[in-house]
C-alpha cells in the first residue's frame, strides 16, 4: 500500500467520523447534548448481555453481572449529573434521593421521567420505580426458558450505585411486570439498608 | 398438668388408633396413602419448578406444526428457501440485460407466479432474502418486505438472545410481524 493510499484512507476516515467527533468533543458540562443513537446503544447492550451470558452459570449470575456493569455506569452518571445540572445538590435523605432518581437521573439517561415512584405496601424500607417502556430494553425479548430473567438488572445497577453515592445504600433488583400494551414494563425495587432507615428515623425525630 | 395432658393425648391415640387390630390397620394404610400423596405433589411441584421452560408443554409450539390453513411448515419453508436461492443466483448471473459487464449485476428473481399463488422475494444489500408466498391479488409486496427487513434488524439483530443463522424466536418480532402482515 502506498503512502498516498494510506493518506487518502485516513482522510476518508476523518470525514466519516467527523460527526462522531463532534459528539465526543462537546463540552461535558452542557446539559442539553446531542443524543446517542438508540440503535447503536441497542447493539452495544446486546453485546454486553451476550458477553456476560457466556461467562456465567445461571440467570441469577447473569443478573448479578449486569448489575455490576450498571454500577460502574451509575457512579459516573451520578458525578456527571451533579456537575451538569444547575439546581441539584448531593442528596442524603431517602425521599430526596428517590425523587432525584425518578426525575433528574431518569431525564438525563432516558430523556423522560420514570412513570411512577411508589412505596411498597408491605414494608417501609422498600420503594419501587416503574418505567413503562425502558428505552434500552426496547428490542430485547427474553426466551421462554429464561422467563425469570430481567434485563433491567443493568438499570438496577445504575440505581444502586447512585443510591450508594447519596449515602443511602440499598439492595436494588429489577422485575419485568408486563401490563396491557406494555410488555416491557420494568419495576426497579429498592430495599434500603437497615442503618439508612434507622438514620431516617433519628433525623425525623430530631426535627 | 402438662404431663397429664400428654398422657391423656397418648392414651386417646392408643385407644382410638392402636387398640383394635382393624383400626390399627386402617390407620397405617390411611397414613401411608396420605404421605405418598403429599410426597408426590411436593416432589412434582419441585420438579416443575426445576425444569420450568424445558418441558415438552413449554416448547411444543416450537416443533408442532402450525394448524392454520395454508401456512408453510418450517421444513417446507427451508426447502423453498434452499431451492429458491439456487435459481435466484442463476438468474442474476445469466441475465441477458447485464451480460458482459462485470460490475452491474441483475437483482435476480423478484416474483414467481403459479396458477394459484405468487412468491415474492426481496434481497437486502447484505444478501439476506425475505420471501412471502401470497395469492395472485398481491402484485407488489416489496414495501412490506423492506419493512420486514427493518423488523428483522430491530427485533432480531438487537436482541441478545438471537443467534445468527438460527430461526428467530422472539415474541416481539412475531407480534410486530403479525401486525405488519395484517395491514397488507
Amino acid at each position: 500500500m502506498t503512502a498516498t493510499h494510506v493518506q487518502s484512507l485516513l482522510k476518508l476516515d476523518t470525514k466519516t467520523t467527523k460527526r462522531a467527533n463532534m459528539l465526543l468533543e462537546q463540552n461535558v458540562a452542557r446539559p442539553r447534548r446531542e443524543k446517542v443513537s438508540l440503535s447503536a446503544f441497542a447493539f452495544v447492550f446486546a453485546e454486553i448481555v451476550r458477553y456476560s451470558q457466556n461467562r456465567v452459570l445461571g440467570i441469577q449470575d447473569l443478573e448479578a453481572k449486569l448489575n455490576e456493569i450498571g454500577k460502574r455506569v451509575g457512579v459516573r452518571v451520578f458525578e456527571l449529573t451533579m456537575w451538569r445540572e444547575k439546581n441539584v445538590h448531593r442528596e442524603s435523605r431517602v425521599l430526596q434521593t428517590l425523587v432525584f432518581l425518578n426525575t433528574v437521573v431518569w431525564r438525563a439517561l432516558f430523556d423522560k421521567q420514570a412513570d411512577s415512584l411508589e412505596r411498597s405496601t408491605e414494608s417501609d424500607d422498600e420503594y419501587m420505580i416503574t418505567d413503562n417502556e425502558p428505552a434500552i430494553l426496547k428490542y430485547i425479548s427474553v426466551p421462554k426458558e429464561m422467563a425469570s430473567f430481567s434485563p433491567g438488572a443493568f438499570i438496577s445497577g445504575i440505581v444502586e450505585a447512585i443510591a450508594e453515592c447519596c449515602q443511602c445504600p440499598a439492595r436494588v433488583t429489577s422485575h419485568v411486570v408486563p401490563a396491557e400494551g406494555m410488555p416491557l414494563r420494568t419495576v426497579i425495587l429498592l430495599k434500603f439498608d437497615k442503618e439508612v432507615m434507622e438514620r431516617e428515623k433519628r433525623l425525623e425525630a430530631g426535627k | 398438668m402438662v404431663g397429664g395432658f400428654t398422657k391423656s393425648i397418648s392414651s386417646f391415640t392408643y385407644r382410638t388408633f392402636f387398640k383394635k387390630e382393624s383400626t390399627y390397620f386402617t390407620t397405617v394404610v390411611a397414613s401411608g396413602v396420605a404421605f405418598s400423596i403429599a410426597f408426590n405433589t411436593m416432589f412434582e411441584k419441585y420438579w416443575d419448578n426445576k425444569t420450568a421452560g424445558t418441558k415438552w408443554i413449554d416448547i411444543k409450539d416450537r416443533y408442532a406444526k402450525d394448524s392454520k390453513l395454508g401456512q408453510l411448515s418450517s421444513n417446507e419453508a427451508l426447502t423453498l428457501a434452499g431451492t429458491f436461492h439456487g435459481i435466484h443466483v442463476l438468474a442474476s448471473r445469466i441475465s441477458p440485460a447485464t451480460k458482459g459487464s462485470q460490475s452491474v449485476k441483475d437483482s435476480g428473481i423478484q416474483t414467481i407466479d403459479t396458477k394459484n399463488f405468487r412468491i415474492h422475494c426481496y434481497q437486502t444489500p447484505t444478501g439476506i432474502k425475505f420471501m412471502a408466498a401470497t395469492d395472485l391479488l398481491e402484485t407488489k409486496l416489496s414495501d412490506v418486505l423492506v419493512k420486514m427487513y427493518g423488523l428483522y434488524s430491530d427485533y432480531a439483530l438487537k436482541n441478545p438472545f438471537y443467534n445468527l443463522e438460527m430461526p428467530i424466536r422472539s415474541e416481539m418480532f412475531d407480534s410486530r410481524l403479525v401486525q405488519l402482515v395484517k395491514t397488507v
